[in-house]
């Protein structure tokens, strides 16, 4: 094992990779992320791993300006996410899955879903988007008028997906989709992100669940204490007992 | 049975006036989580501008109507900037911001209208509807009328509008609402307007039933707030039905326990709010993580 | 969870908005009343935290405190008050003061709360003041007045509670006839002068509608009458449907009405509205100002009765009336008044003892004959200074003295 200390690839953004430089996220005079650097390339799939607090949901926060101080550069294709509002980062074309799912529970599953796609106009368009999703979350088109907080855990995480996708995203950034749901939930999970991958969308997820990590990403960081410690292809890694036993407790 | 008829509609008339203000109450929380302290003072500037409007400018009672409501909407857009900073990140210290707005704007009230208050008349004169000795102001029915198509309206704009579910979506959660698009402060920013126009207009209907003078959201505020509580703090059906319920209360504990009969009011609501804490339409909570 | 923590911006506005709530709400603590801060200012500024002991100065200017509400519910009454005193004060400066010394007026907001007022008291002990005037609530002139009697500070009220007389207190004086004067004027008008039998009350449960019920209804029972009705509401109390509706069944040929100048007018409306004919009758609140704006032309009718009835009754009101008008751009009425004639009081006793306070100044005080806008001042041993109201009837919005 090889104590990487530039992760990932190198090579010249696209236009629509991600690229993460020298990042680091304070809480007050705490330091939660510390100089980690990485790009998503095109159609790519990153997963970031490692121990709790190790710092993985405060980068996913980061590129959403939902952190006290950040410093390091965060650009998405053309756009510079350093100076983009919380708001403002869907524009670029990215979809975000927050950690908990984080859906409306007081508005129905459809008004959440419709949400998603608030920057556009809620024209014939983002009808067909909702039926799409409904193609793809059957459960979740039974359900549209209930109240999403009614919902159970697996079909929230499928709402709050479903929510993510509806502004057609080019990049989607999840946080912790496995947690709490069941195995074959977790399946059902997986299953969606490889169809996803499948369109051209390009996958950033934070992840504990070794089974979805390596089913999903093609390339694995690992971060300890704020720090990229290590990175590589799922397969190197998938391998590598020492990351089996501390970071995945498999 | 004359005396309890007469009372009813005395408590509902006087209910739909904590109605319309428990409304902005409600309205505001819905979108940002946040009891607005300030409100029943923002109802007082909105029924100063009006009143002034009437008796020093000589405008037509819908004119100062309108005009009020709006200049209203935007000190309520001022002070939604000035605590902006605080937004999402502190909220208790957001809500003694508005107690403070609460203080400012009373003795701002004092500083240019005097201690001294004014009083403005019922705008049309239309005689009362007698029956059978229940008397019936036409008025009161106007105030009625206006609380239940305010309160229609506000509930068909929050839940059937792609504005009025963003802001919904913003008190729930505002990263995740930041997260899909929505910009949280500009939310905020229209419920406060939309909240202080909603206490002007208040302001405005109850001035003629009332005497306008710095300390008159006080009570007003006081009531609207166990209203907006009773009936489900942030529900806009239950902001109409605790006004109501609150304003019925009010009477008929006047009526049957006199000097005490504030006392019966306020005992009576914080055992209601202790059988049920979510209020009557208090079907979720929202909770602000 | 997702506590995203404070930023600078945070705490700045945290410290902007106490300061602006904390000078909002202490500022009526320093002299100037909103509505006469033009005049106020002119008195000599002085600083209120010097300590000397009462009376004992006997040159620099000679130091007098206001305790009224200039904030809160009640704060219409107390600017009233200082409006009243501050132009008593100002002329008497401009004339030369007392012996030459210049007379200090210092304002102190007891929000009309007895308990701030107490602490405001203390202040006014440790600040070095030979006098106070108010404050207006009988509840917080009782409250003050043990504080003020121990050291040897005079005070004249203008509460007109019979409790502030029934203290028997030497330092203690009232500007205004007491409740039982009002009353038995206005109970004998109702009841032998008109003959009516059926008389209905109605009053609030604070101090001044408590000690107006208590007071009209001894008068009342002393003429052989009981009151057909007698409902009790609250000073808050918006809707009076219930009371007002069990009170028509009792078809009264009369009304009485205890509650300050708002609640009465909304009173009025309301008993008009509700179709009730009954002769409207009252105390001081039916002739002032605010119950004729909140009532307007339901007002027309109603009596009242006050030792000041209105601006127009002479030529030493009317010429009162022009000096707040000018001085403050507002209509007096009794409060103003009551507040003008207790400083003349006091500024003339002040000249008996040359600036000296403590039991001379109280003695001065009540050895002091005036003729005042609110009647003839003759201090009793209770400091009851005028004995007698006059009734009046409003007409066109105007207070007209009863024949």
């Amino acid at each position: 094992m090889s104590a990487l200390t530039m992760p990932t690839t190198r090579e010249a953004p696209t236009a629509s990779s991600l690229v993460v430089e020298q990042l680091s996220v304070f809480y007050g005079g705490v330091q939660a992320v510390r100089d980690v650097s990485f790009s998503v390339p095109q159609g790519g799939a990153v997963a970031i791993i490692g121990a709790n607090g190790a710092g993985k949901s405060s980068i996913l926060k980061a590129m959403f300006d939902l952190v006290p101080r950040r410093t390091g550069r965060i650009a998405y294709g053309s756009t510079d996410l350093m100076r983009a509002k919380s708001h403002e980062v869907v524009w670029a074309g990215i979809g975000y899955v927050p950690e908990g799912r984080r859906i409306f529970a007081g508005l129905t599953v459809e008004q959440n879903l419709l949400l998603g796609a608030y920057r556009k106009r809620w024209d014939a368009h983002v009808r067909a988007r909702l039926a799409e999703i409904y193609e793809l979350f059957p459960k979740l088109e039974t359900r549209r008028g209930r109240l999403a907080g009614g919902l159970s855990g697996g079909e929230q995480q499928m709402l709050a997906i479903g929510r993510a996708l509806m502004s057609q995203p080019t990049l989607v950034v999840l946080d912790e989709p496995s947690m709490g749901l069941a195995p074959v939930l977790v399946d059902e999970v997986a299953d969606v992100l490889s169809r996803l991958r499948t369109t051209g969308v390009s996958l950033l997820l934070v992840e504990q669940n070794a089974e979805l990590t390596f089913a999903v990403a093609d390339t694995c960081i690992v971060l300890e204490n704020g720090r990229a410690v290590l990175a590589g292809s799922s397969g190197e890694l998938q391998s590598d007992p020492e990351v089996r036993r501390v970071y995945l407790g498999l | 049975m004359e005396v309890f008829v007469q009372t009813v509609v005395g408590g509902l008339t006087f209910g739909a006036i904590y109605a319309l203000v428990a409304l902005g109450f409600s309205l505001i929380y819905r979108t940002m989580a946040l009891v607005n302290f300030a409100h029943g003072d923002v109802l007082m500037l909105g029924a100063y501008l009006g009143s002034t409007m009437i008796l020093s400018f000589r405008l037509p009672v819908a004119v100062a109507m309108v005009a009020s409501t709006l200049l209203t909407a935007a000190v309520g857009i001022g002070i939604e900037r000035i605590l902006r900073p605080l937004e999402n990140k502190d909220l208790d210290l957001m809500l003694i911001g508005t107690l403070g707005f609460g203080i400012v704007l009373q003795s701002g009230a004092i500083i240019v209208w005097g201690t001294a208050g004014q009083a403005v008349r019922i705008p049309f004169g239309a005689a009362p509807i007698d029956i059978a000795g229940i008397i019936v102001q036409p008025y009161d029915l106007m105030i009625l009328v206006a609380a239940a198509a305010i309160g229609t309206a506000l509930y068909l704009f929050l839940g059937r509008t792609k504005l009025g579910l963003a802001m919904q979506a913003s008190a729930m959660d505002f990263q995740a609402a930041s997260a899909m698009g929505i910009d949280v402060g500009r939310m905020n920013a229209i419920a406060f307007a939309i909240g202080s126009a909603l206490a002007a207009i208040a302001g405005n209907l109850a001035a003629p039933l009332l005497y306008v003078e710095p300390t008159v959201g006080v009570s007003l505020g006081i009531r609207a707030f166990a209203a907006a509580m009773l009936g489900g703090f942030g529900s806009i059906p239950g902001a109409i039905v605790g006004g109501l319920a609150i304003g019925l209360l009010d009477s008929f504990a006047t009526g049957m326990f006199q000097g005490y009969g504030e006392v019966v009011t306020f005992v009576t609501f914080a055992l209601l709010i202790s059988l049920r804490p979510t209020g009557i339409f208090g079907e979720h909570t929202i909770s602000r993580v | 969870m997702l506590d995203i923590g404070k930023r600078a911006g945070t705490r700045y506005v945290l410290v902007a908005g106490s300061i602006i709530a904390l000078v909002a709400a202490c500022s009526p603590t320093a002299t100037n009343p909103p509505a006469g801060s033009a005049a106020a200012t002119s008195a000599p500024a002085g600083s209120a935290g010097a300590t000397a002991s009462a009376g004992a100065s006997s040159s620099g200017p000679i130091k007098i405190a206001i305790i009224d509400a200039q904030s809160g519910q009640l704060s219409s009454l107390g600017a009233d008050e200082v409006q009243g005193v501050t132009l008593a004060v100002n002329a008497a400066n401009a004339a030369g003061g007392i012996d030459g010394r210049q007379i200090q007026l210092q304002t102190f907001d007891d929000k009309g709360d007895p308990t701030t007022s107490t602490n405001v008291a203390q202040a006014v002990v440790s600040g070095g003041y030979i006098f106070v005037f108010g404050p207006a609530e009988s509840t917080d002139t009782i409250a003050v007045a043990p504080i003020l009697n121990k050291a040897q500070i005079p005070l004249i009220t203008s509460g007109q509670s019979d409790a502030i007389a029934n203290l028997h207190d030497p330092f203690v004086f009232l500007n205004t006839p007491t409740s039982s004067a009002f009353d038995s004027t206005l109970a004998t008008y109702a009841v032998t002068t008109k003959g009516y039998k059926s008389i209905a009350m109605i009053s609030n449960n604070d101090s001044y509608g408590k000690s107006e019920h208590d007071a009209f209804l001894t008068a009342l029972k002393a003429l052989g009458v009981t009151p057909v009705a007698d409902q009790v509401v609250t000073p808050d109390q918006k809707d009076f449907s219930s009371a007002l509706t069990s009170i028509r069944q009792t078809n009264p040929q009369a009304l009485f009405i205890g509650a300050e100048e708002v609640e009465s007018g909304l009173i009025v409306n309301q008993a008009k509205s509700l179709g009730l004919t009954a002769q409207i009758i009252g105390g001081a609140p039916i002739l002032a100002v605010p119950f004729l704006q909140t009532a307007g032309p339901n007002a027309d009718g109603c009596i009242g009765t006050s030792p000041y009835i209105g601006n127009n009754v002479n030529d030493q009101t009317k010429a009162f009336a022009a000096a707040i008008q000018k001085a403050y751009g507002a209509t007096p009425d009794l409060h103003q008044a009551k507040a003008y004639d207790g400083a003349q009081i006091v500024i003339l006793a002040l000249k008996q003892t040359h600036g000296q306070g403590g039991k001379a100044l109280a003695d001065a005080i009540r050895a002091t004959k005036y003729n005042g806008l609110v009647g003839s001042f003759s201090f009793d041993a209770d400091g009851v200074g005028v004995h007698q109201t006059q009734l009046a009837v409003i007409q066109n919005g105007q207070a007209v003295p009863l024949q």
